[in-house]
């Protein structure tokens, strides 16, 4: 699964730990969600659009083999 | 998602000074043959002694390290993570899938290379060994996650 959190933060101006506090999870879990290397629960996805203001499509995306 | 198994963070201290004092307690019984005085099952002088139930060791001392050091382990592993989110419990699960897998393949090693009554011995030691593997395992993983580099830029 592909996702631009990255840009969303970019837009939003928060950095990741700022992005970590406002869903309650670590830095670490951040930056694992967005090299790609763990995939987050649709809790976490909804909190993160919450954030974001957009809905969960727009930064989570699938890809070939999903 | 709230997992009710774990216990909360300040029990990982507690557990390792528990598993650490019965570590002691148990090294003590085992190599110097320390016993608690009087800290034992006394049992009825006459029973007869032909009887095929021997009891040679009345004296709780191993018992209780046993237990120490078990009881131990379980606070250090059910304990929660000072942030404890939901890549921990992946990470969590991952390394108790792992733990049992390698746990088995020592099993099967031991079992191949002990016979007899060491072979017991080292079974006994075994109660141990998914806690202790798991420990180390999850402790790697969570190393290796704070070692992450981030890239942070705004």
């Amino acid at each position: 699964m592909k996702n631009n959190i990255r840009v969303q933060r970019a837009i939003k101006n928060i950095t990741q730990a700022e992005l970590a506090d406002l869903i309650q999870v670590s830095r670490q879990t951040i930056n694992t969600i967005e090299s790609g290397k763990y995939v987050p629960s649709t809790v976490l996805a909804l909190k993160m659009a919450r954030v974001f203001n957009k809905p969960v499509e727009e930064i989570f995306d699938l890809e070939e083999g999903d | 998602m709230k997992n009710s198994l774990l216990i909360p963070n300040k029990f990982k201290v507690i557990g390792w000074v528990i598993f650490l004092v019965f570590c002691i307690l148990g090294f003590f019984c085992l190599t110097k043959e320390f016993r608690i005085p009087g800290f034992q099952i006394y049992s009825l002088k006459n029973i007869n002694e032909n009887s095929p139930i021997n009891f040679a060791d009345y004296n709780l001392t191993n018992e209780f390290a046993i237990l120490g050091i078990t009881i131990g382990l379980l606070m250090i592993i059910f304990s929660k993570e000072r942030i404890d989110d939901e890549y921990i419990a992946v990470l969590r699960l991952k390394s108790l899938q792992w733990a049992v897998l390698v746990s088995y393949v020592i099993l099967l090693a031991i079992n191949f290379c002990f016979y007899g009554l060491s072979f017991l011995m080292i079974l006994v030691y075994n109660i141990w060994t998914i806690p202790i593997v798991f420990l180390a395992k999850f402790n790697y993983s969570l190393q290796r996650l704070k070692k992450e580099r981030f890239s942070d830029e705004k």
